[in-house]
């Protein structure tokens, strides 16, 4: 009786601690929403807090469409973010492979160049690559900005993978081997099914990071043909204009929007653990 | 895990030991660049002979800026523009301003870099100029020459020679809030005292006289340069070029000034933010005026302020009472490239920028006030009207170069951290002289062993 | 099995066909070119006085010697060390404990798509909301005075140390999500029944927690651990939008004085020494961590 009680203490407790940390998460999203509800003049007069005191969402919308030229930036990052993630994670579970399964002569060297690759801050390679864009004609192409896009999301996949793949038992490729599998086969039917949690999770990071990205798409690209949508979003926030809020806002909320549909989407594998731990054994 | 250590020793030697390999390998590479442009270059130079012989103008011009968001007015002129030459313009623009410098300073060197990019005055453009990456616009002055403010054309020169044309010229005045004036009876000021008057009237009415900030990192020397330039513009000046030291009594006076301005309460907390604060609180009444270049309005205007009905400007009078009316103001010029691709579309686009008929699409869409006196001024609003009669107007108005381009760009930005320090702390001003006097004896050596 | 090298590569000398050095190659390659490459060449500027205008001159170490000398820089590294103890302190922290919550004792785990939303938003984003919350007339300051808390507002972003300490509360905001869901995600591979077992055998909740989740845990403890380290020592977007560095340059960890020498002052020969410094440090940290997550294991 006594420890039901105490449980019950503990539960409430851990209730009241979840809630507030619910709020704390929630409290900047929904001033966020309701910020964009207002028109500037109604933010600029009246409390932060107070009811919007007419609908103008979809002006703010309207003026963001207008402002910013949305809809080919929109559609440029969702290629980078979409092909760029893709590409990336298909190379780094590739290499994961490499480096886990296949006795690899120098395989944590290798992996210790690719892992370095997670460490240099991003401002310090503008310059650099701006020059070699320059030089290659990569400059201002969709080529080059998906190229850059991979490359710099491919260490982390490589060491998410890495990490996974050394947990999944060697006993499954052995006995694929014995049964005449070459290694593609035992990639493509034992590796990647086995995959879907990290391979989801990772979709999802790194696209969204792609996603995010404003200070890449500003140096290597110019030209809103190829420039990424938080560049366009930038303009809203630029130095030399007034700054709209509720614009600002609204622009914000939009360009949250394709993550979070991504992440109901993919939010089911997450839970997929390793199909060989549950079904087996 | 010994094998840890030797693996990463390994690692170490081997990549420092490709880093010097390579880097070496490096090294040549800028030379084979430049070679290359170099051949591009004088290839761009005999098309361009031809263009001038044949007008054949070669497009898209390649633009770089770091206001993209003045979209309307980019837009109009652009359209204008391809009517005249039927040749498009390509904007690249940049909302990072660090990024954009480095970006052009790294891009025009080459043939790959912008044609025409929108710059900075004085030091800034005078930096590119001695290095020879500019195009001398002298020329293209020839037709327009007396419709343009020689101070202004001074101010983007080195050398004798013109190297930008102004995008915007920008006054820096006192913006005040219409409806708390009126409803405390209150005029614009004409002298110092009646500006101290105005402030402590508005203080005892529970508004606060002056919105200020040292947010964003660069705000903070707004206060120093017009209390400092509009009394003593030529120890100003002196000091700019590093040929005074900054412990001197004129400093010294400013800062008194400014800091008994900070004692009595006169400005917001330095907190509030340039943008997202200061023009909410003028919708408010919260604050009485507030001190900024004229491209403020646009603030205004995104809380929807309507100038002449709910905020107007005056020129802030100066302390010592002898000196005529004095303006601080920015020039942002646009330069042409002198590895551009396409040279001779650049210089007829300049060429368009600098007339009658370019000028008055870009103030008329951006409702700016042109460095061009014969454009009409009846289309911009009454705020601008004013500023363009009151100062440029003005026969006998002195205009003093804004602090942020007057002197080295490795000066501007520390010391505006070391007016932030004396913002948070006006006792400490002399410590704040002596670290600016300091800072400035540094770039300047650094400067002149360049 | 972390940091080893594979059970197979130290037994018998008994590697594989070249052949197979084609499954690394795509991954290595894209990394040599456009990640290692430009290093080679930042390096190099370290050791110059490039300003991107005038030619680069070689003047040895020197710059490397004056970030130890620079009061500014000494500043920012201390900066820089409170950010990583106070990022792998709380945000990690939170994390494992919400995901721990949501598997074990929360009734729905659709909860925690709450902790989501932060990461559908940039870096600059995020630094756009929690300035204003920040602000003087922003959010903070109105609910203190609503209660009574404070008299009058403050301007948070403007004093020292509370202005470090608003933008880690930012960040806490924006990477618990993240480090929770890839605690789900190890959580998910611990059988339920090593967990049942526990319960039969009696021991209480936070044994069950520090002798049975935490080592099952391993694995992906260390990648978010220096997931952490990297990121809180690159951290950039949101200090940059929040202060800029400020005021008076006190609130500046490496990265923004490295951005700051680089691109807003050009000095790009002694940014680039910053970077390699700060590099340098992150490669020390994170090989250090793996080493030490070997061992344990």
């Amino acid at each position: 009786m006594k420890d039901k009680i105490k449980i019950n203490i503990n539960k409430s407790i851990l209730f009241i601690i979840m809630l507030l940390l619910c709020l704390a998460w929630l409290v900047p999203v929904y001033f966020l929403i309701l910020i964009s509800f207002k028109s500037s003049k109604d933010y600029a007069s009246s409390a932060f807090w107070a009811i919007p005191k007419s609908f103008q969402l979809f002006n703010n919308i309207k003026y963001v469409f207008i402002e910013t030229k949305f809809i080919k930036p929109f559609l440029n990052s969702l290629f980078y973010a979409i092909f760029g993630s893709c590409i990336s994670i298909f190379f780094s579970s590739l290499a994961g492979f490499g480096l886990t399964k296949l006795k690899l002569r120098g395989a944590f060297f290798i992996f210790i160049i690719i892992w370095s690759g997670m460490i240099f801050p991003i401002q310090i390679y503008l310059i650099p690559l701006y020059k070699a864009y320059l030089t290659l004609n990569l400059y201002n192409t969709k080529l080059g900005m998906l190229l850059i896009y991979i490359a710099i999301t491919i260490p982390f996949c490589v060491f998410v993978f890495r990490n996974y793949f050394m947990s999944l038992p060697d006993d499954y490729i052995e006995a694929a081997k014995i049964d005449g599998c070459t290694n593609m086969q035992i990639y493509f039917r034992i590796i990647l099914p086995n995959s879907f949690a990290p391979v989801a999770i990772l979709v999802l990071f790194q696209g969204s990071y792609i996603w995010n990205d404003l200070i890449l798409g500003m140096v290597l690209s110019g030209s809103n043909n190829v420039r990424p949508i938080m560049n366009a979003l930038s303009l809203l926030n630029a130095v030399y204009t007034g700054k709209n809020v509720p614009v600002i806002m609204t622009g914000n909320l939009l360009s949250g929007l394709p993550i979070i549909i991504a992440y109901l989407m993919l939010q089911k594998y997450f839970i997929q653990g390793l199909k060989i731990q549950t079904a087996g054994e | 895990m010994k094998n840890f250590f030797t693996w990463l020793l390994i690692c170490i030697f081997v990549l420092s030991f490709s880093f010097m390999l390579i880097g070496c390998k490096e090294e040549p590479a800028p030379e084979t660049t430049t070679e290359t442009t170099a051949t591009e270059e004088t290839a761009a130079e005999t098309t361009a002979e031809e263009t001038t012989t044949t007008e054949a103008l070669t497009g898209p011009l390649k633009l770089f800026t770091d206001k993209p968001s003045w979209q309307t007015g980019w837009d109009a002129i652009f359209a204008g523009f391809k009517g005249k030459t039927g040749i498009d313009v390509e904007m690249t623009g940049y909302t990072e301003i660090d990024t954009y410098t480095a970006a052009v300073k790294t891009g025009i060197p080459t043939a790959e870099g912008p044609d025409v990019f929108t710059w900075w005055s004085n030091y800034k453009i005078a930096d590119l100029a001695k290095e020879g990456l500019l195009e001398d616009l002298t020329s293209l002055y020839e037709p327009v020459k007396d419709k343009y403010n020689p101070g202004i054309l001074d101010s983007f020169s080195y050398e004798g020679k013109v190297y930008g044309a102004p995008v915007l010229v920008a006054s820096w005045l006192m913006f005040y809030n219409i409806p708390v004036f009126e409803k405390y009876g209150i005029k614009e000021p004409k002298t110092w005292d009646e500006f101290i008057t105005i402030c402590d009237t508005l203080k005892s009415k529970g508004v606060t006289p002056i919105g200020f900030t040292i947010g964003g990192g660069w705000t903070s020397f707004f206060w120093f340069q017009q209390i400092f330039a509009s009394n003593y513009p030529d120890v100003y000046y002196a000091i700019c070029r590093g040929e005074k030291s900054w412990n001197c009594d004129e400093v010294k006076k400013t800062f008194e000034i400014w800091k008994d301005m900070i004692e009595k309460g006169y400005f917001t907390d330095p907190g509030v933010d340039l943008g997202n604060d200061i023009p909410p609180m003028f919708a408010k009444g919260e604050v009485g005026m507030t001190y900024c270049g004229d491209w403020y309005t646009a603030f205004f205007d995104s809380v929807e302020l309507k100038g002449g009905q709910d905020y107007s400007v005056f020129v802030m009078p100066s302390y010592l009472k002898d000196r005529p009316k004095t303006v601080i103001y920015e020039a942002g010029p646009m330069c042409i490239s002198n590895n551009a691709k396409n040279k001779a579309t650049a210089k007829a686009f300049i060429e368009y920028w600098l007339s009658d008929e370019g000028q008055t699409i870009w103030s008329e869409s951006m409702n700016f006030v042109s460095a061009n006196s014969s454009v009409p001024k009846d289309k911009l609003d009454s705020v601008k009207q004013k500023i363009s009669a009151d100062v440029f107007g003005d026969p006998n108005a002195e205009l003093v170069v804004r602090f942020w381009e007057a002197t080295l760009e490795t000066i501007t930005l520390p010391a505006c951290a070391s007016f932030d320090k004396f913002v948070l702390n006006p006792d400490s001003y002399e410590a704040v002289i002596s670290e600016l006097d300091q800072l400035s004896t540094k770039a300047w050596d650094e400067y002149k062993g360049k | 099995m972390i940091f080893g090298r594979g059970k197979f590569a130290k037994g018998k000398k008994n590697y594989s066909a070249f052949s197979n050095y084609l499954y690394v190659a795509p991954a290595l390659l894209m990394v040599l070119a456009f990640l290692i490459a430009p290093i080679i060449f930042v390096l190099y500027v370290s050791f110059t006085d490039w300003d991107l205008l005038h030619p680069m001159n070689f003047i040895g170490i020197k710059n490397y010697i004056k970030i130890f000398s620079d009061p500014n820089l000494l500043i920012s590294i201390k900066n820089t060390l409170i950010w990583v103890v106070f990022i792998l302190a709380i945000p990690m922290v939170l994390g494992l404990i919400l995901a721990v919550f949501i598997k074990n004792v929360w009734f729905s785990d659709q909860i925690k798509s709450i902790f989501y939303i932060p990461l559908a938003m940039s870096g600059a984003g995020i630094g756009i909301i929690w300035y204003w919350i920040f602000s003087r007339t922003g959010f903070l300051n109105s609910i203190l005075m609503f209660f009574g808390a404070i008299a009058a507002p403050k301007s948070w972003l403007l004093i020292i140390p509370q202005n470090t300490f608003a933008m880690i509360a930012a960040v806490t905001w924006q990477t618990t999500g993240l480090n929770m869901i890839l605690f789900l995600m190890g959580l998910q591979n611990i059988p339920i029944e090593v967990l049942e077992a526990a319960k039969i055998d009696g021991s209480n909740e936070w044994h069950t927690f520090t002798k049975i989740i935490l080592p099952l845990l391993k694995p992906i403890t260390t990648i978010v651990i220096i997931l952490n380290i990297i990121g809180s020592f690159k951290i950039f977007d949101i200090i940059w939008v929040m202060t800029a560095g400020g005021p008076a340059r006190s609130s500046e960890t490496l990265a923004v004085s490295m951005y700051k020498e680089s691109f807003s002052l050009h000095r790009m020969g002694y940014g680039s020494s910053i970077a390699v410094i700060l590099s340098l440090i992150i490669f020390i940290a994170g090989i250090g961590y793996l080493k030490i997550a070997a061992r344990e294991k």
